[in-house]
């Protein structure tokens, strides 16, 4: 479960920080954004990988198999990132909203 | 190395470096790193390729039906262990010593048992996912310590490419989310980049471990210098073991049977069983250890299904007397020092040693990733130099023989390993040394895959090889139910996950292969009339763009 919570989140974090990239702004809106929605996007995303190590940590796992976890899934975010800014660039902040709303559910549903 | 003489940079040189090391080692480490992704599924693997197990389905009478059975099979053995079914298990398997049995494995007598009726089962006889895990670090057909050496070799030069490549990425950063895709040599480079950068901390962990593992062959000196080259006795200690004699074993039974005992019924294991069942609701039990079965002093232990921890041996354990069924105090764990516990977790990710399958499955999707990163690097080396060769007129020897051997690596291996998965169901069951005749298959097939690249032309060559892969793996699944294993509906209804999750990887790889031979299809269209110009039957038409999925 902490797993597919840390993997919901990872997705909108990386987009989020990749939203604060001027290239990927074009991609994504047409137009790069103002220095303070850069800020914005990128703190998001910081915070929002944080909150995605904390539910690893948050699991049963011991601190090497939570580290573990972690890096997967930040890799299966980005990658996945990565591919949706190349092939479907502006799908990505409607699927990252989706990924960020399931995960919080699954949060909710298991506090 | 600038022909002009001029001093090279930091970065230039690096880019030497990661070039050369990366290409001359990289065909290996491909293949290292494609078995070694299998692997993490090597339970799996050997269930599949043992179609009389797959009638095995577990129950809630699996351990009371498994503990009579080795009643009738081994009453007067000094130990059983049973290994129960689980998610990576689908039959029960026992395994028991006789009283003066010879040391360590061989010691074993092993049996697999039908978990829903307790019964011994026949299954054929394969080498399984084993050959797959024991190729990725061993190779095959040379002295284990040979190919173990060449692999931690190759592994040493991975580490070496893995920071030169970080050093002569230019804009780690800039560039972290970037993949243009339809732009030849630049989508090459960004899907290398892409799949090297963000598993980075997989790969540095995974080649670090690997060192780790190899590692007392690699670099024997502090263990001779301070055990006078007692191999033995260093192991021995540092599992906290006395060396005394090399005959006992951790769970052996300590003087085994010194006189005969009366014989004492064993305790039923049913309510045991429900006694750990409460303690480890999530996981359950994975294996009962019965001692002196069968004596007044017979006792009964069970474990816990996988391990938290990631630290070998971490699970908890439940020890009862044999004869009451009464809990008794497990001995002690010894305590592990802080330099023991990081080589060890480090060692159990780089094996996958817990139990977790959404853990298993990041692994095996970044080892995966690995895998792409490390074949996308070889068409690199490949579509770089295209430019020179169209320069030039011509393809240089050595160009030709990178890419007959970048085809065999990558396409040649995928075919090989469909073809070991066939070999396992096609060949009949009573034959011989057929565990031989398996590998053999796979690498006859390899054979194949490396002259039929020889033979044809380029592009031709990995179209063939990629769509031939694509269907060969996605046949499997049909095999599988045609030739007596459990269909993948029916195993998944039965929540038989291991067999139904080979049947779904191979789908995946099915897909993944076909998604390569259809992007270079494609593109191979476009450049058509490009082709017809130039009139060169042996040269690549511009590469064209593809996702990172190729290759894997």
């Amino acid at each position: 479960m902490s797993a597919w919570i840390a993997g919901a989140l990872a997705l909108p974090a990386f987009a989020a920080l990749s939203l604060a990239m001027e290239r990927h702004q074009e991609q994504v809106f047409g137009r790069t954004l103002a220095a303070k929605a850069k800020l914005g996007w990128r703190l998001a995303g910081i915070a929002l990988l944080g909150l995605s190590l904390a539910s690893c940590l948050a699991s049963d796992w011991s601190g090497a198999v939570a580290a573990t976890a972690w890096f997967g899934v930040l890799t299966v975010g980005a990658i996945l990132t990565g591919w949706l800014l190349s092939y479907a660039p502006r799908h990505l902040p409607g699927l990252a909203a989706v990924s960020l709303a399931l995960g919080a559910l699954a949060c909710v549903l298991r506090a | 190395m600038r022909p002009d003489g001029k001093p090279e940079g930091l970065r230039q040189s690096m880019s030497w470096l990661h070039t050369w090391s990366g290409l001359l080692l990289g065909w290996l480490l491909y293949a290292v790193f494609f078995t070694g992704t299998l692997s993490y599924f090597l339970d799996e693997i050997t269930d599949w390729m043992r179609p009389e197990l797959h009638q095995s389905v577990p129950g809630p009478q699996t351990a009371a039906l498994a503990m009579a059975t080795m009643q009738k099979l081994a009453p007067d053995a000094t130990t059983w262990t049973i290994n129960l079914p689980g998610e990576r298990q689908t039959a029960v398997e026992a395994s028991w010593r006789k009283p003066g049995a010879g040391a360590g494995r061989a010691g074993n007598q092993r049996v697999q048992l039908d978990a829903g009726t307790g019964e011994v089962l026949q299954p054929r006889e394969t080498r399984g996912g084993s050959f797959l895990y024991r190729f990725h670090f061993e190779l095959y057909a040379m002295p284990r310590v040979w190919g173990r050496w060449i692999v931690g070799i190759a592994t040493m030069f991975m580490f070496v490419a893995i920071i030169s490549g970080v050093i002569t990425h230019k804009k780690i950063f800039a560039d972290f989310f970037t993949f243009r895709p339809r732009k030849g040599q630049r989508s090459w480079l960004d899907a290398h980049n892409a799949t090297a950068v963000l598993a980075l901390p997989f790969h540095i962990i995974i080649t670090f471990s690997g060192l780790l593992l190899l590692m007392f062959m690699l670099m024997p000196w502090g263990i001779d210098a301070v055990y006078n080259g007692d191999t033995q006795k260093y192991f021995a200690e540092s599992r906290g073991r006395p060396a005394a004699g090399a005959g006992e074993r951790e769970g052996a039974p300590r003087g085994g049977r010194a006189q005969p005992a009366e014989p004492a019924q064993l305790a039923a294991i049913a309510p045991l069983m429900a006694a750990a069942q409460a303690r480890w609701p999530e996981r359950g039990v994975g294996s009962i250890a019965v001692q002196r079965p069968g004596t007044p002093g017979a006792t009964i232990e069970l474990r816990e299904q996988g391990a938290r921890a990631l630290v070998r041996g971490g699970g908890e354990r439940l020890l009862f007397d044999g004869v009451t069924g009464a809990p008794l105090t497990p001995p002690q764990a010894r305590a592990t020092s802080a330099a023991q516990a990081v080589s060890g977790a480090v060692i159990g990710i780089h094996l996958g040693r817990f139990a977790d399958p959404a853990l298993r499955w990041l692994l095996f999707l970044s080892g995966l990733i690995g895998t792409v990163m490390a074949g996308s690097g070889m068409v690199l080396w490949v579509v770089k130099r295209l430019p020179e060769r169209r320069k030039l007129g011509r393809t240089p020897h050595g160009h030709r023989l990178v890419e007959v051997l970048n085809i065999a690596a990558i396409g040649g291996l995928s075919l090989a390993t469909a073809g070991y998965f066939w070999a396992n169901r096609l060949i009949p069951v009573e034959i011989a040394q057929r565990a031989d005749m398996e590998i053999r298959c796979f690498f006859a097939v390899w054979s194949v895959g490396l002259l039929h690249a020889m033979l044809r032309p380029h592009r031709r060559a990995w179209l063939e090889q990629l769509w031939l892969a694509a269907i060969a793996f996605g046949t499997l699944p049909l095999l599988n139910a045609a030739t007596g294993g459990v269909a993948l509906p029916a195993a998944m209804l039965r929540g038989q996950w291991g067999i139904a999750g080979f049947d779904l990887v191979v789908l995946a790889l099915a897909v993944l292969h076909g998604f390569a031979a259809w992007k270079l299809g494609a593109s191979a269209s476009l450049a058509a009339p490009q082709r017809n110009a130039s009139g060169a039957g042996m040269r690549i038409p511009r590469p064209v763009a593809q996702s990172p999925e190729k290759q894997a």
